[in-house]
């Protein structure tokens, strides 16, 4: 293993205090991968400093030095963004957890990276406000990591994902600049910097504050519940609410495996555990407007062969209803050891046959192939469950993963909308980008860290 | 310059315009030397290669209508590339909600096209609906809808863009969710032109509403323009537009008073509850109710509120220091010529904050140019002082030049600078239309 020189580990010290520089190979295994664990390095230290002009110091001296820097937020990203070489440095952002300005008046927050995401809409509450980009993992989840990353989540169907709502960035470069782009109450002549870095997934910089718009908290919200015997069906009820001209808030499918594996774990929400498929529909908004909306809806879910339609009365209920949706990959631990939590995009009419292949594909190299989606912006997540230890069936894995991504390519979607392509999927990036797009990148990355020493290995393929 | 290299790349008859009259393609009193309507991504691809060959500037543009857009004033152009004869609709599909469109569609071309399937692409650009869609991306143009649907780099899903060195890029796709690579797709919306030709585009659409309604208020002694604009934007529930007015901008408003013009866009059944809202958090303050089509025809005429101004200014700030800003602009009433009809005025998107300052007819006296600059300079200052940013958006070419069309970018240059590099190594096309103030 790899050791950091004591003259630099005495120096790091001195900028971010002795505690915060972890270097012992047992504190280091905590930060081996990230919520993608197939990949597994342990990097050469972890530095955890408080503010901006420590990451600036930090990332001087480690330039200097020539040694590369990984940022992380919580670790819970999906694609290994987080991932370190032996001989990189990781940065995290734990210690970065203020929210430096709460400005109602306003509907804008300037917070340090590592605050939580659901934190900022809990602070927000009592202004009457929220934060409106909510990723699965948003107890966990930290604001610089939804920046990197570009995050998305069940709402983003109505709302957006999170670079409509990031307003400005204090960043450091790897040589230790700090800049300032945008900010909600200026525009400063220059080309949308913000909008380039969010979703750069730290191979630009390290954002240090972060300013976010906040949105007004609606006054009502309805929470159906669809149960379906066949994943089509759930699939096709999406499209035909869609193409009415309702917006829903969130339309997520469950799949038969996931029903199953959460029912018969703590977290059971009393869905059929016969179902095949269940639809999760929620409106928000007026309360005078809701009703009519979720009328059709009902009406939509009927059409497309829904065995059951459930409603929410109560903010328990509506919990309930939400629970086989959302500690979907925790029940899943029931099933295997291993889980990959997929991601991929697909235009939305495309669901139903996208789904049927992906189930072929999983009896093809016979995997258990469990979905749970936000099927109203076309983003599957099928979790592939396996186990690490068995080499043949990890290599099954591979070429599963590599079908149902080249399947939603065909299909006009993407390889990833909202997980990011980190170290795990930088070799489907030729299936949606030419030499010349992959190239661009890589001049556009140049630009903010000319000496490419920002999460090294990323995004784009080594041949780039 | 040869133009016959031109016509053998773009051989159909119309396609290179040389002999044209002063007010159609000509800027600041300027001509360049020929016009290009080219009809494919391979005449586009041919004639940048050509004009990075012979070192000719070009300016993308679309059917011209603001060619002085943030010039700088000191360069020369020698082609400008209209993207007005590629306005080809290519794929909607209304289940998925996006359209795929050659970048020389119009906007009203485009909400014509949607309108059967009840859907629209919810941009109110000033001006008016003939600029095109490559232009309002590339321009960054937006109007008082930002509010509710935030701003164009927010609708495009996908582009294509032929670069400065010839390449042809696409970028983004078909779906709202996509994270693959870089974000290189946002560096256009406000690019003007300097990286490429945007030629297609994939815009993100949304249902039509069922109900449009504004509200027209009056400010009186007790709710000032910005109070009341402060008060209703804390109303809770997601209003499209908030605009302030000033005394006199619409005849649909007091002429004595600031107006306050809110848009709801809502199902049927909740626009009287949102209204019900708003009313609750105005005191119950008398408004004037426009509905469906009234609705839209205010908002549209909005739009076009700027066209006659000799100078339009564009603030940004934060909504609360909005109240100050619009108090202090009476500074720059020294620049209005005595004569002016419609004096000095604005129009404000509360809560985008947006301010844009209207001055009908310049004083043009003996030393009008270096006052109107050190008044505009002082000016700027000031809102910078307080957070903001001021954009001199249109104006005399001697004033802008003067002033600059932004303010100074400071330790971004360099990054500015960097990414045009990368799309237009030659700055073929960054070297006609300065971004920023100095190069």
């Amino acid at each position: 293993m790899e050791s950091l020189p004591k003259n630099l580990a005495r120096d790091l010290k001195n900028i971010v205090g002795s505690k915060w520089v972890l270097t012992d190979r047992d504190r280091l295994l905590a930060y081996e991968s990230d919520g993608l664990t197939a990949y597994r390095s342990i990097p050469l230290a972890v530095v955890l400093p408080e503010s901006t002009s420590q990451v600036s110091n930090v990332f001087k001296l480690l330039s200097q030095n020539g040694i590369k820097v990984v940022p992380r937020g919580a670790g819970t990203g999906l694609s290994g963004g987080a991932l370190a070489e032996p001989t990189s440095v990781i940065i995290g952002t734990s210690r970065m957890n203020t929210i430096l300005e709460l400005d109602a008046d306003n509907r804008r927050a300037v917070v340090q990276p590592g605050v939580i995401n659901a934190r900022l809409s809990e602070v927000a509450s009592p202004f009457g406000l929220y934060y409106a980009p909510d990723p699965a993992s948003q107890s966990a989840c930290t604001i610089g990591g939804n920046v990197a990353e570009n995050s998305g989540g069940p709402h983003c169907l109505k709302y957006g994902v999170t670079s409509r709502y990031v307003t400005g960035l204090t960043i450091v470069t790897y040589e230790g600049q700090v800049l300032q782009l945008g900010g909600l109450g200026r525009e400063r002549g220059s080309y949308d910097l913000v909008g380039v870095f969010v979703g750069s997934e730290g191979c630009f910089g390290i954002a240090t504050e972060v300013e976010v718009k906040l949105l007004p908290k609606p006054e009502a919200v309805q929470t159906l519940l669809a149960i379906f015997d066949r994943i089509e069906d759930a699939g096709r009820a999406v499209t035909s609410i869609m193409a009415r001209g309702l917006l829903p808030a969130a339309l997520e499918i469950v799949d038969g495996a996931t029903i199953r594996a959460v029912e018969a774990s703590v977290f059971a929400g009393g869905y059929p555990a016969d179902a095949n498929a269940a639809l999760v529909v929620e409106f928000d908004g007026i309360e005078e407007g809701l009703g009519a909306d979720v009328q059709k809806a009902v009406s939509d879910c009927n059409n497309s062969g829904a065995t059951e339609v459930r409603s929410a009365a109560t903010s328990e209920e509506r919990q309930k209803l939400w629970q086989g949706r959302k500690k979907a990959f925790g029940a899943m631990g029931r099933i295997a050891t291993d889980l990959l939590v997929q991601d991929a995009t697909v235009p939305r009419s495309k669901l139903p046959e996208v789904l049927l292949k992906i189930s072929e594909i999983g009896d093809r190299y016979d995997l258990n192939i469990a979905n749970v989606f936000h099927a109203g912006d076309g983003n599957l997540h099928p979790n592939i469950l396996f186990d690490r230890s068995d080499s043949e069936e990890l290599e099954k894995v591979e070429l599963a993963s590599t079908e149902i991504m080249k399947l939603c390519v065909a299909a006009g979607g993407t390889i990833t909308g909202e997980h990011g392509v980190g170290h795990d999927k930088k070799s489907y990036m030729p299936l949606v980008y030419g030499i010349e797009e992959m190239k661009a990148m890589k001049k556009v990355k140049t630009v903010f860290d000319p000496h490419h020493g920002m999460n090294p290995g990323k995004v784009l393929p080594a041949d780039i | 310059m040869d133009t016959s290299l031109l016509r053998e790349i773009l051989p159909v008859k119309g396609q290179v315009l040389e002999h044209f009259g002063e007010t159609d393609w000509s800027f600041f009193s300027r001509q360049p030397r020929a016009v290009l309507f080219p009809h494919s991504q391979e005449e586009i691809t041919s004639v940048l290669s050509l004009a990075n060959e012979n070192n000719w500037n070009c300016m993308p543009a679309g059917n011209g209508t603001w060619l002085e857009g943030c010039m700088n004033t000191d360069r020369e152009v020698n082609l400008i590339v209209s993207m007005s004869k590629m306005n080809n609709i290519l794929v909607h599909e209304p289940d998925n909600l996006f359209v795929e469109l050659e970048a020389g569609v119009t906007l009203e071309q485009l909400q014509v096209t949607l309108r059967p399937s009840k859907q629209w692409l919810p941009l109110d650009p000033p001006g008016k609906n003939s600029s095109t869609m490559g232009a309002i991306i590339a321009t960054s143009s937006c109007g008082a809808l930002q509010t509710g649907f935030g701003r164009p780099r927010d609708h495009v899903l996908g582009a294509t863009l032929i670069t400065g060195d010839g390449k042809t890029l696409k970028l983004g796709g078909k779906t709202v969710k996509n994270v693959a690579g870089f974000d290189l797709l946002k560096l256009l919306s406000g690019s003007w032109g300097r990286f490429g030709v945007i030629t297609k585009l994939i815009m993100r659409l949304h249902p039509l509403p069922e109900a449009d309604r504004t509200l027209l208020f009056s400010s009186n002694q007790a709710h000032s323009g910005t109070s009341l604009a402060h008060d209703i934007m804390h109303t809770p529930a997601t209003l499209q537009s908030i605009s302030i007015l000033s005394p006199g901008l619409r005849e649909e408003l007091d002429s004595e008073n600031t107006g306050v013009a809110v848009r709801i866009l809502e199902s049927e059944a909740a626009v009287d509850q949102v209204e019900a809202l708003i009313l609750e958090r105005t005191d119950l303050l008398p408004c004037k109710r426009l509905n469906g089509s009234e609705s839209e025809a205010f908002f549209e005429s909005l739009k076009n509120t700027d066209t006659d101004s000799d100078v339009v200014i564009r603030i940004k700030c934060l909504p609360s220091i909005m109240k100050n800003l619009i108090h202090q602009i009476e500074a720059l009433q020294s620049l209005v010529a005595d004569d002016s009809l419609g004096g000095l005025q604005f129009l404000a998107h509360y809560e985008s904050g947006i301010l844009l300052v209207l001055i009908d007819k310049l004083k043009l006296d003996d030393d009008w140019l270096a006052q109107s600059a050190e008044t505009l300079k002082e000016f700027r200052d000031t809102v910078e002082q307080q957070g903001g940013s001021l954009t001199l958006l249109f104006a005399p070419e001697a004033l802008l030049k003067e002033v600059t069309p932004w303010g100074s970018l400071d330790e971004l240059e360099t990054l500015c600078a960097g990414l045009e590099k990368v799309f237009d190594p030659n700055q073929i096309l960054s070297r006609s239309s300065a971004h920023r103030s100095a190069e």
